[in-house]
């Protein structure tokens, strides 16, 4: 008993680290892992504490992104839909539709995860060579999509520029790689959203705390189980992130299935992050790599981590869905052009604290390109090239 | 302005998954955690510290002292477990079953235990018609080869229980010499190979299969055959240090300063047989029990003094 209730002490620590970096723009898990590594007295116990850190920040991180507007590379496609809700009053309908979409997508993951991985070799093998197409197929149809000629021409000319942006921030050794994307997409997505919300709004409507879905059961199942698809692939896939899979996966879905589906992916991805360093030894995030070297991945290991992030996910849901009442019940205090500056402020703060100019400058080019959409009309998702343009250029092996 | 104040609770569906979820993750982490000390891990996966581990190995050394019983065991990696305030009925050649803690002791990871349990095992190699364990016949259903069997101990009914598969080593050679070490002996091979066995064994071929170590191999089962007697133009054409048996008659004997010097002679030759002042109690010679015209069977090493080959006996019979 003394051993299991150690091991939950270090999942509880796990879920403050990982509300802490949740909460904090600009912080991300694997800021924290070469602290963690510090305290546990054993490897079983650091890999459930950092396995615990992982995923309840996949929970908690769309408190700033979806009330705040300030992303990291994980939320950052929750930043409108979010907002979108936020300003109709429906902020922590926002929020709860991310936790019941990351919690969904968690049961789904355990569900699939003995079965999927016993597969996972052969996918892997037979869809890895197929994921450039894919990407390339999603491109075209998210430009297509824009229906009218003169629109598809915009799309073009922001796709391509988000990802010449893309490669050559990514491709260049301007900043550390756990860092690079945070002023990527703080002015792709957080910054130029924020300056436009300063325009467009005075003050945050009254939000509903009454915790009522404006979701049919059937698609909020469908969109759960899309976003926990699109999680296990980026799990088992080299060059795919959460953002990519998101992308993918709902396109053309509305705010609020847009927000169950995005939320889903991160949390899958953590759990199969698991199955794929079983299956074949490979390690797709810094939070999976640390527990890689603290342990030898064995079905035990599996069992007690999976158990473990039962308890996680459990409280991350409770202390998600409090954490978000007080941050609405926060805002709706203060005026909107206040809180717009205040997000500002944090990402220009964090982005300088942790970049210096170099990441400021890669802020305001990235924001300058996220106003883009708006003021021609077209859809932000054609930002995303910022990541699938480098994604190409790795697969097809193009020399730039 | 907000609508629906003191109504955290609303969310009773969601809390209540979550609570639930919570209920689920401790049960299956306590059933797990008790599980975790049963179920063996390989050795070469315990770079842990002080994390909970179960692990099964070949006992490869015991050393008792003090009270206490240090004794490693082997799956291909070795791992020490101490057993402090102790003493273990157990030999080398067991099974070691072992859950307990990891910890680390000047840099090598050992496990402190806290359950245990001691399996014997049957060495032994078979052919096509029987399995010769240096106990029984038994189990012809077994595959030609070396097997390590977990079996019951009746002798003629041994019937397999369990087959061991750890990297066991085959080996076979020419022991030169033998002496004590430890609570053990240790031959060496004309090769320089160190064999680790008990009980002693004299010069002769030897085939075996057993562990490495850092020193030389643990034998787990082994044949000894006692050397040929040849000729003594035959037994010097091997190269010197070489283990040879002769048989001859001694024509002279004489004593120098303790030491005494014989030499034999058969029909293809003769040989010096140097028996120096501190072998003689050893080998239970003395001057008066070698008398020429005795015949008598030397065996030893080969070697050679101001160019004239000899042989320093082990055995004079």
């Amino acid at each position: 008993m003394n051993e299991s209730l150690l091991l939950i002490g270090y999942c509880v620590a796990g879920c403050l680290c990982g509300i802490l970096t949740g909460l904090i723009p600009g912080i991300h898990v694997n800021t924290l892992l070469p602290f963690l590594l510090l305290f546990p007295d054993s490897g079983i116990h650091g890999a459930v504490l950092i396995f615990s850190l992982a995923l309840c920040h996949t929970y908690v991180d769309f408190i700033p992104s979806t009330l705040l507007g300030v992303p990291d590379a994980d939320t950052v496609l929750s930043i409108l839909p979010g907002h979108r809700l936020l300003l109709a009053g429906r902020g922590y309908e926002a929020v709860k539709l991310t936790v019941i979409g990351s919690f969904g997508a968690f049961i789904c993951s355990c569900i699939a995860f003995f079965p999927l991985s016993l597969m996972l070799s052969n996918l892997y093998w037979i869809i890895s060579p197929l994921i450039p197409f894919i990407i390339l197929f999603f491109i075209g149809y998210s430009i297509v999509s824009e229906r009218t000629g003169r629109k598809i021409g915009y799309a073009i000319f922001v796709s391509f520029l988000a990802g010449i942006y893309g490669h050559i921030t990514l491709s260049g050794s301007f900043l550390p790689d756990d860092i690079i994307l945070f002023p990527i997409f703080g002015g792709l997505y957080g910054l130029s959203t924020l300056m436009l919300s300063v325009k467009t709004c005075g003050t945050i409507p009254s939000q509903r705390l009454d915790g009522t879905l404006q979701v049919n059961r059937a698609s909020l199942l469908c969109s759960v189980i899309k976003g926990g698809i699109a999680g296990i692939c980026v799990a088992v896939f080299p060059g795919i992130g959460p953002s990519h899979g998101a992308t993918v996966v709902s396109s053309r879905s509305s705010p609020r299935h847009f927000l169950l589906s995005v939320s889903g992916v991160n949390t899958a991805n953590v759990i199969f992050g698991l199955a794929v360093l079983y299956m074949l030894g490979k390690s797709r995030s810094g939070a999976i790599l640390a527990i890689q070297d603290l342990i030898h991945c064995d079905p035990h290991m599996i069992k007690l981590l999976l158990s473990s992030s039962c308890i996680v996910s459990g409280i991350a849901v409770i202390s998600t869905l409090v954490l978000a009442q007080v941050v609405i019940r926060m805002i709706t205090r203060i005026k909107y052009r206040y809180i717009t500056l205040i997000s500002s402020s944090i990402i220009i703060f964090t982005v300088g604290i942790l970049t210096g100019i170099t990441g400021l400058l890669i802020l305001g080019i990235g924001c300058i390109i996220g106003l883009l959409p708006v003021l021609l009309g077209i859809r932000r998702i054609h930002c995303m090239s910022v990541l699938l343009f480098p994604i190409l250029i790795y697969y097809f092996n193009i020399v730039v | 302005m907000l609508t629906g104040e003191n109504r955290y609770m609303k969310d009773t569906k969601i809390m209540g998954c979550a609570v639930a979820c919570i209920v689920v993750g401790f049960i299956a982490l306590h059933a797990t955690v008790s599980e975790s000390r049963e179920g063996c891990v390989p050795i070469s996966s315990l770079t842990l510290v002080q994390a909970y581990a179960s692990c099964e190995g070949i006992v490869s050394n015991i050393h008792r002292t003090h009270g206490h019983t240090f004794v490693q065991i082997y799956d291909g990696d070795f791992l020490d477990v101490p057993f402090f305030n102790a003493e273990i009925a157990i030999t080398v050649g067991d099974v070691l079953s072992v859950t307990g803690k990891i910890s680390e002791y000047h840099g090598r990871i050992q496990i402190i235990p806290e359950k245990y349990t001691v399996i014997p095992v049957t060495y032994g190699v078979c052919t096509d018609t029987h399995c010769d364990t240096g106990l029984s016949d038994h189990a012809p259903e077994l595959s030609p080869g070396f097997h390590a069997l977990v079996a019951d101990a009746a002798p003629g009914e041994d019937i397999c229980k369990k087959e061991l598969f750890f990297p066991f080593i085959e080996v076979s050679g020419v022991i030169t010499s033998s002496y004590p070490k430890n609570d053990s002996y240790c031959s060496v091979l004309y090769s320089g190979l160190r064999l680790y066995h008990e009980p002693s064994l004299e010069s002769g071929q030897i085939t075996g299969y057993g562990i490495p170590t850092d020193e030389g191999i643990v034998l787990l089962w082994y044949r000894w055959i006692d050397l040929e007697a040849e000729s003594i133009s035959s037994a010097v054409t091997h190269p010197l240090g070489y283990p040879v048996k002769v048989c001859g008659t001694i024509i002279s004997q004489r004593i120098s300063h303790g030491h005494i010097f014989v030499i034999i002679e058969d029909a293809t030759g003769c040989i010096s047989i140097p028996i120096f002042a501190d072998q003689q109690l050893l080998l239970g010679i003395t001057a008066e029990s070698l008398i020429p015209g005795q015949i008598v069977t030397v065996k030893g090493i080969l070697s050679q003094y101001r160019g004239t080959q000899e042989i320093i006996p082990s055995v004079i019979s």
